[in-house]
Parts: structure tokens; sequence; C-alpha cells
């Protein structure tokens, strides 16, 4: 009865919060697929947690996203070629910004993991500096430098963003 | 609006359309989930028994060798030798090795003292007088025996939990010395857990949506203490309310 009582709730919880977790993990990760793998590790600790995470499911699911990402981009450090996902050409367009939207994701995939990972979270899910910075473990400083440099990196992106008409 | 503050909702747009048409299957993530989760906690579960036992054979070991080492005769000139000692094969000694208090006397009076005249050092006079405490310990004594007695009757296929007021009578079932008031038990390939919980919260395991479950069998009420026996491992096919009415009360 516990069992399926926690069951009802954790399906509850993904139905609520998956699409914007799922979006959070797909701007992470640049990779669809990819995404899914990291959030079904992330469900199933979340669900593993679930007595101790029912108050507040989604800021733990939200820090476990950020951890089993982080982890995965140190295990493929070596290996992995940002600029490869341009050259790919997997995303579905499904109007068309295609360029556009390939531009975003190539510029974030130059960024290192942390500084995505604070991209995504202070302009995608709009959180505060002190909140990024409890989520990631980071000092509030270091949020803000790493927010300011990721911008920077970005600048080329937003200024072709700019000239281009939507 | 400054360019940083304008470089900044440009990305904020830039981001939100590049998610817009992601829509997972959120059913089909939850139940993958649980699986996984499941899956998870399973193999946890399994992980955590399989330390517990190997901590309890290495500390059985560790007894055992701790025994034998004390115990057993030793090259060391000038240390007397122990007739009765347990064995050096490394096994958990039987029951019948126990010594009674009268056996405990007589190994006391074993121990050879040394002679007014001998040659005796002060380490081998301490090691001596330790080694006398060591033997002569009721308490040492009793527990040790206890611990291989349990293990004897384990591994002789009965039940063994003598300490709780409750025990699983059922054939084929072992089960495992108490832990912490409950023990475990097992008929091969299925586990169940026997929990002995004080009487007054007997009313919250029958209807308490949190603890009642009908995965586990609730006793009646034995002086101050209930039993409640719950499935743990490969026993989805066995009957806890069958399994449970086997209970043995003491």
């Amino acid at each position: 009865m516990r069992e399926s009582r926690a069951e009802t709730e954790f399906t509850a919880f993904v139905q609520g919060a998956g699409t914007r977790l799922e979006r959070a993990a797909v701007l992470l990760t640049g990779d669809r697929l990819l995404a899914e793998d990291l959030l079904q590790v992330t469900y199933a600790k979340v669900y593993l947690a679930w007595k101790r995470v029912e108050q507040d499911p989604l800021a733990y699911a939200r820090t476990t996203l950020l951890h089993v990402y982080i982890s995965h981009r140190r295990l493929r450090r070596n290996a992995e070629v940002p600029t490869e996902i341009a050259s790919r050409g997997e995303l579905p367009a499904t109007d068309g910004d295609a360029a556009r939207r390939l531009d975003v994701l190539d510029a974030l995939a130059t960024l290192s993991a942390l500084k995505r990972a604070v991209v995504v979270l202070r302009y995608w899910e709009d959180r505060s500096v002190a909140d990024t910075a409890v989520d990631l473990g980071l000092t509030e400083s270091v949020v803000k430098t790493r927010a300011r440099r990721a911008l920077g990196k970005l600048r080329p992106l937003l200024e072709l963003d700019e000239r281009t008409p939507s | 609006m400054s360019e940083h503050e304008t470089n900044v909702r440009h990305l904020e747009r830039l981001l939100r359309d590049r998610v817009l048409d992601v829509h997972p299957d959120l059913e089909a993530r939850a139940a993958d989930g649980i699986r996984a989760g499941s899956r998870l906690r399973r193999r946890r579960r399994l992980w955590g028994a399989l330390a517990a036992s190997a901590g309890v054979v290495a500390l059985i070991a560790v007894g055992t060798q701790l025994d034998v080492s004390l115990g057993s005769a030793s090259p060391t000139p000038g240390v007397a030798t122990d007739p009765d000692s347990a064995t050096s094969s490394g096994a958990p000694p039987s029951p019948t090795n126990c010594p009674t208090p009268a056996a405990s006397q007589r190994k006391l009076a074993t121990i050879p003292t040394p002679s007014a005249g001998g040659p005796v050092s002060r380490a081998v006079k301490e090691r001596l007088a330790r080694r006398a405490a060591h033997q002569g310990s009721p308490a040492r004594i009793t527990a040790e025996c206890k611990k291989s007695m349990r293990a004897a009757s384990l591994s002789a296929g009965t039940t063994a939990p003598e300490q709780l007021p409750v025990s699983l009578a059922a054939p084929g079932w072992t089960c495992h010395p108490p832990g912490d008031a409950k023990f475990t038990c097992t008929d091969g390939t299925a586990s169940v857990v026997v929990t002995v919980r004080p009487a007054h919260e007997h009313d919250a395991y029958l209807h308490d949506p949190d603890k009642a479950s009908p995965d586990q069998y609730v006793s009646d009420v034995h002086g101050k203490v209930f039993a409640t026996l719950e499935r743990v491992a490969n026993a989805q096919g066995i009957s806890v309310d069958d399994l449970g009415h086997q209970l043995a009360w003491k």
C-alpha cells in the first residue's frame, strides 16, 4: 500500500514537472536521447528517495539532474567534441527558424558543463543567483562570474540573433 | 535597457524557443523511473543483506580466532598449554564444546602456576593472569556459547530466534538469529521478516494507511507485544497470512 501510494505520487510529480525537467535536460545536453538517459537516472534516484524528498521533489530532481549531467560530462570530457552537435543536424525544425535554433545549441555546446548549467538555471529556469549557487554547490560570486563569462562567450550568437529578422 | 539586460532577454527568448517542441511521454517516463528505482532499491537491499551476512561471518571468525589464539597451545616457552581448548580448525565451536561453570573452574585449575623457584618472567606472569581472567569470565563464556549455539542451530535448519517471544514454526523455513527485535526467515528462495513491536502500535498496523499493508500479516497482541510478518524478497507467491498463523509464541 505504501509502495502504491509512492508510485501514485511519483507519477503525479512526473506529470507535473516532467516537461520542465526534460526541457532543462535537453538544454544541458543538447541531445534529446542523452537528455532522456540522464532523466531516467534522475527519476530512478528521485523515486528511490521519495520518502525523504516528497516535500519538495522538484528541487531534489533538479539538483540530481545537474549532478548526473556534470558527472556524465566529466566522464566523457576527453572524448567529447562539442561542435559535433551542429554537424549532426538531428534537431527537428518545426518552424522556419532552424538555423537560429542550431546556433543556440552550437553556442551552448562551447561552454563548460558548469557554465552551461549556470546559463540554464539562471536564464531558462529563471533561478536567482543565490538559488543557483545552492543548486550547484557554488558561492554566489562564482555563479555571477560564470554567468558573466558565459554571456560573453554567447554574445556573438546574441548579436547575430538581433540582426536576424524573426 | 542596458546592453547586458538586452543580451539576457535575447538569451532567455532563444532558450525558451529552443525547447518549445519538447513534449515527453510523461506516463512512460514515470513508469520507467519507477521500474528503474525499484530495481536500484532491490539491488541495494541485496547488497545490504550480503554485507550484513559477511559482517556476521567475519565477527564469528574473529571470535573463534581469538578464542583459539588465547586458549590453544602456544609455542612460547614458559606458557602453559590448555588440553581442553578448542581446536584450531577455524570452524565455530559446537555447543557441546561450551564449558559448563564447573568445567571453567577445572580449566582454571589446569593452568599451572609458576613455581616459587622457577625462572618465570614478569611478562609470562601477566600473560598467565590475563588468560586466567579470560577463561574464567562467565559472561564471556555464556555469550560465546549462545553465539555458537545459534550458528549451529541455524546450520541444522531449526528455528533460532530464542531471545524473542515469537518464532516461526513453519516446516521448511529457516530463521536467522534476531537483531533489533526482528529476524528474517527463508525457505531457500523466498524471504520474510518477522518484527516484534510494542502493543500500543497494534491499531496503527491494522488501520493506519502509512503502516497497514496487504503485504504484511499482523498478529494478535501477546502480552505487551505483537508481531508483523512481511515479504522481503522473492516472496510474491507466499501467503503472509498462512505463514503468519504459524508464528509460535513462547
